[in-house]
């Protein structure tokens, strides 16, 4: 089964929690983890992680500037085949999403049993995604809610169709575009709403908006306004 | 570490074969496959009889006219039992199913392993309590929870958020005038103030821009429909 050993960085200011979670994976009955070396500061863990080489890097997100946040993009941005595990003390579902956002690659509960730590360290290094059930529930309901349910199986062409939509383009300037003919255009928008489930080219804006097709900047105040 | 049980339902012989070869070797795993996951039943009544802690449910292919095979096993195994359920898609299994399978009480989603024991360490971990999900899942997950621009909602009092909705809906100057009981006259003003205060040149920005705000977050999201 898992022949080698799966090699271990932390990154965490809680000596005492970081201690006592590298001797507990050092010393799990089967052998199976290694932790090679620990910092207690988030703007060492890029090194810790340049020296050491690990399979996974543990960090935990709440640390003194410049923060776990910041740690988990610097690994991952530099360091991409490392696999990022964030801890957190915080159960808010928020912290947990926005360091999946920043590259991190599963989140774990600092609360979570100590001899369960282990398994999802293992499926962590296979590839594997772990976070806790909470994390799911938001990011399905953030999935549904974002209206990526009608986007999501778009082909190409649709998404750039939906963008010049969005962007307030008439027919004839889709037509320009996509050099072809006016009729053309009006088709080829009109499948596109009844795909997404809209009527109107302005719900198709909205569900745009919705779900990130499209990016509206408001134009900035003018003086005296 | 003590003997995992673990009931594999699938949908048809090869891919029992497929997810059976996905849990190859693991010692302290014990496997037990149940045919046809149309029948939930079935599926219960084997992790009732192996006190099976997990079980390993095959995604059939997505054909949009029927359920998929597999979450009637997944929903029916959520609701009976405290058995903790691994979901295993196809080749061709999309977000959507793979959203599907979670929503209907999966505690992960994996797309089928390419190496043989891939679903070991998996299994393990969805064992342990903690849900996983494969890569490519997550970054479509995580990229649809952005952050909304949730400052613009509060530029505007509930009057005019509602125009603003309106607008969003696709109502046209006529409807809004009915819906506020005013004017025509005074709808086409409301609409031009709206839109200047959220800075925006014409009704199509002021959808994508209330669709990013967030505003229309509390209804659902149009469905797409299949082609």
């Amino acid at each position: 089964m898992d022949d080698d050993v799966l090699t271990v960085v932390l990154v965490d200011d809680h000596q005492l929690f970081s201690r006592g979670l590298e001797l507990l994976l050092n010393t799990d009955p089967e052998r199976r983890v290694r932790v090679l070396a620990r910092t207690e500061h988030a703007d060492r863990a890029l090194e810790l992680v340049r020296h050491h080489r690990p399979r996974v890097a543990i960090i935990d997100l709440m640390m003194p500037p410049p923060g776990g946040l910041a740690a988990v993009r610097e690994v991952k941005r530099h360091y991409p085949d490392v696999r990022v595990l964030a801890l957190s003390g915080n159960d808010e579902t928020g912290t947990a999403i926005e360091a999946l956002r920043m590259g991190a690659d599963g989140f774990l509960l600092k609360s979570s049993e100590p001899d369960e730590l282990v398994p999802p360290l293992l499926a962590m290094a296979a590839g594997v995604s772990v976070v806790p059930a909470a994390v799911v529930a938001a990011l399905l309901e953030s999935w549904v809610r974002s209206g990526q349910r009608a986007v999501s199986d778009l082909t190409e062409e649709e998404v750039s169709l939906l963008q010049l939509v969005a962007a307030g383009l008439e027919s004839l300037e889709i037509a320009d575009r996509l050099h072809v003919s006016e009729r053309t255009a009006k088709q080829r928008v009109a499948t596109l709403l009844r795909r997404v489930g809209v009527t109107t080219r302005v719900q198709a804006a909205a569900l745009a908006g919705r779900s990130g097709l499209v990016t509206v900047v408001p134009r900035p105040t003018l003086e005296g306004e | 570490m003590g003997t995992i049980n673990v009931v594999v339902v699938a949908g048809d012989d090869a891919s029992a074969v497929r997810l059976e070869a996905g849990l190859d070797g693991g010692a302290d795993i014990s496997v037990a496959v149940v045919g046809r996951a149309e029948d939930g039943r079935s599926a219960v009544e084997a992790v009732r009889r192996l006190r099976a802690e997990v079980a390993v449910v095959g995604l059939g292919r997505g054909d949009p006219s029927r359920s998929p095979a597999g979450l009637t096993a997944i929903r029916e195994l959520a609701q009976v039992s405290p058995v903790r359920i691994l979901a295993v898609g196809d080749d061709d299994a999309d977000t959507d199913l793979a959203v599907a399978a979670l929503s209907a009480g999966a505690h992960g989603f994996l797309a089928r392993p390419t190496e043989p024991s891939g679903l070991l360490a998996p299994v393990r971990a969805v064992a342990s309590g903690h849900s996983v999900l494969d890569g490519p899942l997550l970054c479509a997950l995580v990229g649809s929870a952005m952050p909304r621009d949730t400052e613009l909602l509060g530029l505007l009092n509930p009057q005019y958020r509602e125009l603003w909705r309106m607008v969003a809906d696709g109502l046209d100057t006529i409807q809004i005038a009915e819906r506020l009981y005013v004017s025509e006259r005074t709808a086409k003003r409301m609409v031009a103030f709206l839109l200047r205060r959220l800075r925006v040149a014409n009704r199509i920005q002021a959808a994508a821009l209330a669709g990013q705000a967030g505003l229309l977050d509390d209804r659902p999201a149009p469905a797409a429909t299949a082609t």
